[in-house]
C-alpha cells in the first residue's frame, strides 16, 4: 500500500510540479536576461508539458487498475498559525483528471503550434514565458483539491491571460485590451477569495473532498448553510467573469488581440472554461439554493441567446469565433445550473477541442478558402457568401442588426454606468487634492510638475 | 566579540560618513563615500541580526520580534543609494541630499531598534525632520509640513514626556500622530507634497518604510482599551479605498507612486489596528514586504525619471524594448504589492483578509476590493511605462549594471526572501508572543 502511495504522489508530482519548474526556469531566464534558442525553448517546454501529461495518464492508469476513484496529494504541511491554515493540497477524480488532461493535450498542441507560428517573432521567449505560467496555473487550479490552491492557480491564469493579449504590446489597442481583460479578472479573484473565505468559515477548511462529500444535502443540514449559499453566490461571480456571461462578456473579443495560439488555447478552449469547471467542482454549494441554481440557467442561456444573435454579425474570424464559443459556455453553463455533472463535462471536452481546431485554422481560412474556391469555381461560394444571414441584406430586423453589430452596447453600458462615474469621482477628488496641496504648501497653484529631482 | 555593538557601530558609520560628505568638496568622492558608508552600515546591520540569534547584542538590545528590521532597512537603504544615477550626484541643477540620507538611514536602524515606548516617540517626532531639512535645502516652503507636524510632535512630545497622561489621552494622541506620520486620510497633503518637491530618493526611502506600525504593535493593547484603534480602524479603512481610486486617476508617474505608498500603508494600518496575535502578526509581515516591493517601484520610478525626465502618465511610452528589465521588475515589485502568489506578501495578505473579515465583514471587503484596484492601476501604469509604443534603442536608455544589481536583489527579496512564507510568518507570530508585546508590556 506504502509503494502505491509512493508511485501515485510521484506521477501527482510530475504532473503537477512539471509545468510549475518549466515557469520558474524560463522566468529565470527571462529576468537574468539570458537568450535561450527557439530550439531550447520549444524542446523545454514540449518536454514539461509532456512529463505532466505523462505523470497525470500515469496516475489515471494507476487508480483504475487499483479500483480507486480519488486520490490526495499533498506536496507540503499544512501550514497552520492558530485558527488560520493554509492548504495547498492537489484532489484527483474524474472532474480534475479530465480537466486537467484536456488542458495539458491542448498546450502540446499548442506549444508544437506556438513553435512554428511564433518562429522568429521578437518576444518568442516571452510568449512561452507567459504560456507556461498559463499552463501551471491551469493545471493547479485544474486539480486543486482546496480552494487556496484553486485560487493559486486562478490568478496565475489571469495574470497570464491579460499580458498574452497585450502580447504585441507596441500597439495601444492590445495594451487596452489586457487591461480590460485584467479589470474582469481581477474582480473575479476578489469574488473567489470573498468566497474562500465564507467556505472556511462553514467548513473550519477549504478542502473540497469534504464539499464533494457532504453534498447538497449534506450542506443543507449544516447550521451554516446560508453561508453557503452567499459563498455560492460569490462563486458564481468569480465564474461569470472568468468565463465572459452575460454582462461581461465584453472581454473575449478583446482578448483575441493576442497571437493566435493563446487566442486558441486560452480563451477558445481552457481559460474561458475555467469558470464552468469551477461550478462544477463546487455544484453541490450551487444546488444548495434552488434559486441560485435557477440564476445560474438563467444567465447561461442568456449568456448563449446574447452571443448567438451577436455571433452573426461580426466581421472578423476570430470575433465570430470568440462569440460562438460563448454561445456554448452559455449552455454548458445552463447544464451545470441544471445539476448535470457528466454532460458538461463532455461538452467541455468536445467544445474546447474543436475550439481549439477552429481557432488554429482561423489564421489560414482565407487561403483555405481561396483553395476551395479554385477547386469548385468561385461562383458557387461567392453566391452562398452574398445570401450568408450575417449581413445587412438578410431578413433580420435592422435594430437587431445593429445591437449584434455593437456588441449589445454592454461595454458602453458598462462603461456609462459603472466604470466613468467612479472615475469621475475620484478625478474630481484629485482636483480638489491638488487645490488643497497648493493651498495648504500657500503656492498660487499646484501641479503635478516641478518636481524636487527631475532628469 | 560577544556583546560587540556592531548595530551602533553601522549607526556610527552612517553618522561618520554623513560629517565626512558634508567636509568634501569633490562630489565624485561624496558618492564614493555615501554609497560605501550605507554599504558597511548595511553590513554592520545584518551581521547585528545574524549574532541576536546566538544571543549577542551590543548596547541596544531588540526584542526577538523587531531584530530582523535593521538588517531589512539596511538593505533597503543600501540598495536605493548604490543604484543612483551618478547623474543626480554630479551635475544636477539641485544638491543630493547625502549626507542627510545617510543621517536617515542611521536613524533608521535605531528606530527599527527600539522597543522602547517614550524612545520610540521621540524618534518618530525627530523622523520627518529629514524631509523638512531637505525642503529647506532646496528652497521649498515648509508651511504645509509645518500645518501637518506642529500638532503631531506636541503629540508625539506628550506621549513620550507626560507621565500621568490619561489612557484616553494618550490613545488619541497616538491616533493622531500615526494619522500624519503615515499619512492616513485626511493627514496625507505633506506626504503628496514633499513627493513632489523633495529628491525622490529621500521620499523613497521616506514613504516606504511606515515607522510607526511597530510603536502600534508596541502600544496595540493601549489603543484597543481606549477605543483609538477603532477610530483609527475607520480611518484606515476610508484611506486605502480613497487612496487606492486616487492611484488609478493620477497623471503623474510620482503622484501614482505616492498615492501607491499611502494606500498600501493604510492597509497595514488597517491591520495592526488590533490586539489580536494573528492580525498584527499578518500585518507586521505584510509591512515587510510592502517596503521591499514599494522599495523596487520607486527606484524604477526613478530610473526612468533619470532616462526621461519627469513622466506623464497621461500617454504610453512604451519603454519596454528599451529596459525590459525595469519592465520586469516593475511586474515583479506590482505583483509583490498586491500580494500575488509566490510573492512574499501573499501569505500575509490572506492572512490578514481572513482575519480581519470576522470582526468587520465592511473593512475586509474593502480591502479585497481596494487590493483588486490598486493592482488594476498598477497594471495600468504598467501598460502606460512601458507599452503601447515603440521607442527606437538608444545608448541612454542602457540599464547600468548597479541598477541591475540593485532590481535582482530587489526581485529575489519579492519572491524569494520567503521562498517558504509560513517560516517567517510563524517566527514572527512567536516573538511576538515571546516578547509579551500584544499586551504592551
Amino acid at each position: 500500500m506504502n509503494e502505491l502511495k509512493q508511485t501515485l504522489d510521484l506521477f501527482a508530482a510530475m504532473g503537477i510540479f512539471s509545468p510549475l519548474a518549466l515557469a520558474i526556469f524560463l522566468l529565470l531566464a527571462f529576468v537574468l536576461q539570458v537568450r535561450l534558442h527557439e530550439k531550447v525553448i520549444a524542446l523545454v517546454v514540449q518536454s514539461s508539458v509532456f512529463i505532466s501529461f505523462a505523470g497525470i495518464l500515469g496516475l489515471v492508469i494507476m487508480l483504475t487498475a487499483n479500483g480507486m476513484k480519488k486520490w490526495e496529494y499533498e506536496p507540503f504541511p499544512t501550514f497552520y498559525l492558530e485558527s488560520f491554515h493554509f492548504d495547498f493540497d492537489f484532489y484527483f477524480d474524474w472532474l480534475s483528471l479530465s480537466f486537467a488532461m484536456l488542458s495539458l493535450l491542448l498546450c502540446f498542441v499548442i506549444a508544437f503550434f506556438s513553435q512554428r507560428y511564433m518562429h522568429r517573432e521578437a518576444g518568442y521567449q516571452r510568449f512561452f514565458v507567459l504560456y507556461s505560467i498559463f499552463v501551471s496555473g491551469i493545471v493547479i487550479a485544474s486539480l486543486s483539491g482546496t480552494i487556496e490552491s484553486l485560487f493559486v492557480g486562478w490568478e496565475m491564469v489571469g495574470l497570464s491571460s491579460a499580458l498574452l493579449v497585450a502580447f504585441f504590446h507596441e500597439r495601444i489597442m492590445p495594451t487596452r485590451n489586457g487591461l480590460h481583460l485584467w479589470i474582469v479578472y481581477r474582480i473575479s479573484d476578489a469574488a473567489l477569495f470573498l468566497a474562500s473565505y465564507l467556505l472556511h468559515h462553514a467548513l473550519g477548511q477549504g478542502f473540497f473532498r469534504v464539499i464533494l462529500e457532504q453534498g447538497s444535502e449534506g450542506l443543507a443540514h449544516a447550521t451554516s448553510s446560508p453561508v453557503y449559499v452567499g459563498a455560492g453566490v460569490l462563486i458564481f461571480l468569480a465564474s461569470a467573469c472568468k468565463s465572459a456571461l452575460f454582462p461581461f462578456s465584453g472581454w473575449l473579443p478583446r482578448a483575441m488581440e493576442g497571437p493566435t495560439p493563446t487566442s486558441a488555447i486560452f480563451y477558445g478552449a481552457l481559460s474561458i472554461h475555467l469558470g464552468a469547471f469551477l461550478l462544477l467542482r463546487l455544484n453541490p454549494i450551487v444546488q444548495l439554493s434552488p434559486t441560485l441554481a435557477w440564476v445560474v440557467v438563467f444567465f447561461g442561456l442568456l449568456t448563449a441567446l446574447f452571443s448567438g444573435i451577436i455571433a452573426n454579425a461580426q466581421t472578423d474570424i476570430k470575433s465570430i469565433l470568440a462569440f460562438a464559443t460563448l454561445t456554448q459556455v452559455g449552455i454548458i453553463i445552463a447544464e451545470i445550473g441544471l445539476g448535470l455533472e457528466m454532460l458538461p463535462l463532455i461538452h467541455i471536452i468536445g467544445h474546447a477541442s474543436l475550439r481549439t481546431y477552429q481557432f488554429l485554422r482561423a489564421p489560414s481560412s482565407f487561403a483555405y478558402y481561396k483553395s476551395l474556391e479554385e477547386s469548385l469555381g468561385r461562383t458557387e461560394l461567392n453566391k452562398k457568401a452574398i445570401n450568408s444571414p450575417s449581413g445587412p441584406e438578410s431578413n433580420v430586423s435592422p435594430a437587431i442588426y445593429a445591437f449584434a453589430l455593437n456588441r449589445g452596447g454592454m461595454d458602453s453600458m458598462l462603461d456609462k454606468f459603472i466604470v466613468k462615474p467612479f472615475v469621475q469621482s475620484f478625478k474630481l477628488a484629485d482636483a480638489f487634492e491638488k487645490r488643497l496641496v497648493s493651498m495648504l504648501a500657500g503656492h498660487d497653484s499646484s501641479n503635478g510638475g516641478n518636481h524636487g529631482e527631475g532628469a | 566579540m560577544n556583546h560587540f555593538p556592531l548595530l551602533e557601530t553601522g549607526i556610527g558609520i552612517c553618522i561618520i560618513g554623513a560629517l565626512v560628505s558634508l567636509l568634501v568638496k569633490s562630489q565624485e568622492k561624496i558618492r564614493f563615500i555615501t554609497i560605501y558608508s550605507s554599504f558597511f552600515s548595511a553590513l554592520c546591520a545584518m551581521g547585528s541580526y545574524l549574532i541576536f540569534y546566538q544571543g549577542h547584542h551590543g548596547f541596544i538590545v531588540p526584542s526577538e520580534f523587531n531584530a530582523p528590521l535593521p538588517a531589512l532597512a539596511g538593505m533597503l537603504y543600501f540598495v536605493v543609494l548604490f543604484c543612483t544615477p551618478r547623474t543626480k550626484f554630479i551635475g544636477a541643477d539641485k544638491p543630493f541630499p547625502s549626507s542627510l540620507l545617510l543621517v536617515a538611514q542611521g536613524f533608521t536602524l535605531l528606530t527599527c531598534a527600539m522597543t522602547d515606548n517614550p524612545l520610540l516617540f521621540l524618534l518618530l517626532a525627530l523622523e520627518p525632520l529629514i524631509p523638512m531639512v531637505d525642503l529647506v535645502k532646496r528652497g521649498e516652503r515648509i508651511r504645509i509640513f509645518l500645518i501637518h507636524w506642529v500638532p503631531a510632535w506636541l503629540a508625539a512630545l506628550a506621549v513620550a514626556f507626560a507621565n500621568h497622561l490619561p489612557e484616553k489621552v494618550a490613545g488619541l494622541l497616538i491616533t493622531l500622530l500615526v494619522i500624519v506620520r503615515l499619512g492616513l486620510f485626511p493627514g496625507h497633503s505633506w506626504i503628496v507634497f514633499i513627493a513632489r518637491k523633495c529628491s525622490f530618493t529621500t521620499t523613497i526611502l521616506f514613504v516606504t518604510q511606515m515607522t510607526p506600525v511597530l510603536l502600534l504593535v508596541l502600544n496595540s493593547q493601549v489603543l484597543h482599551d481606549t477605543h483609538a484603534s477603532l477610530y483609527l480602524s475607520w480611518f484606515a479603512t476610508l484611506s486605502i479605498f480613497y487612496f487606492a481610486g486616487l492611484a488609478m486617476v493620477q497623471r503623474s508617474l510620482r503622484d501614482f507612486f505616492t498615492y501607491l505608498c499611502l494606500a498600501l500603508s493604510s492597509m497595514v494600518i488597517l491591520g495592526v489596528c488590533s490586539h489580536e496575535p494573528l492580525q498584527l502578526t499578518a500585518a507586521y509581515c505584510l509591512r515587510n514586504s510592502l517596503w521591499i516591493a514599494l522599495a523596487g517601484i520607486g527606484i524604477i520610478v526613478r530610473a526612468l525619471e533619470a532616462r526621461h525626465g519627469e513622466l506623464s502618465l497621461f500617454q504610453n511610452h512604451g519603454f519596454y524594448e528599451s529596459t525590459p528589465l525595469l519592465a520586469i521588475a516593475f511586474l515583479a515589485c506590482g505583483l509583490g504589492c498586491v500580494g500575488f502568489p509566490g510573492t512574499s506578501a501573499f501569505i500575509s495578505f490572506e492572512m490578514l483578509a481572513d482575519e480581519i473579515i470576522p470582526g468587520s465583514p465592511f473593512f475586509g471587503i474593502v480591502i479585497v476590493f481596494s487590493e483588486a484596484l490598486i493592482s488594476i492601476s498598477l497594471l495600468m501604469v504598467y501598460f502606460k511605462l512601458f507599452c503601447g509604443r515603440k521607442v527606437e534603442w538608444s545608448n541612454i536608455f542602457k540599464v547600468r549594471l548597479r541598477e541591475m544589481i540593485a532590481l535582482w536583489i530587489i526581485i529575489l527579496l519579492v519572491f524569494g526572501s520567503r521562498f517558504l512564507p509560513h517560516a517567517n510568518i510563524t517566527s514572527t507570530h512567536d516573538a511576538l508572543q515571546k516578547t509579551g508585546l500584544k499586551a504592551g508590556h
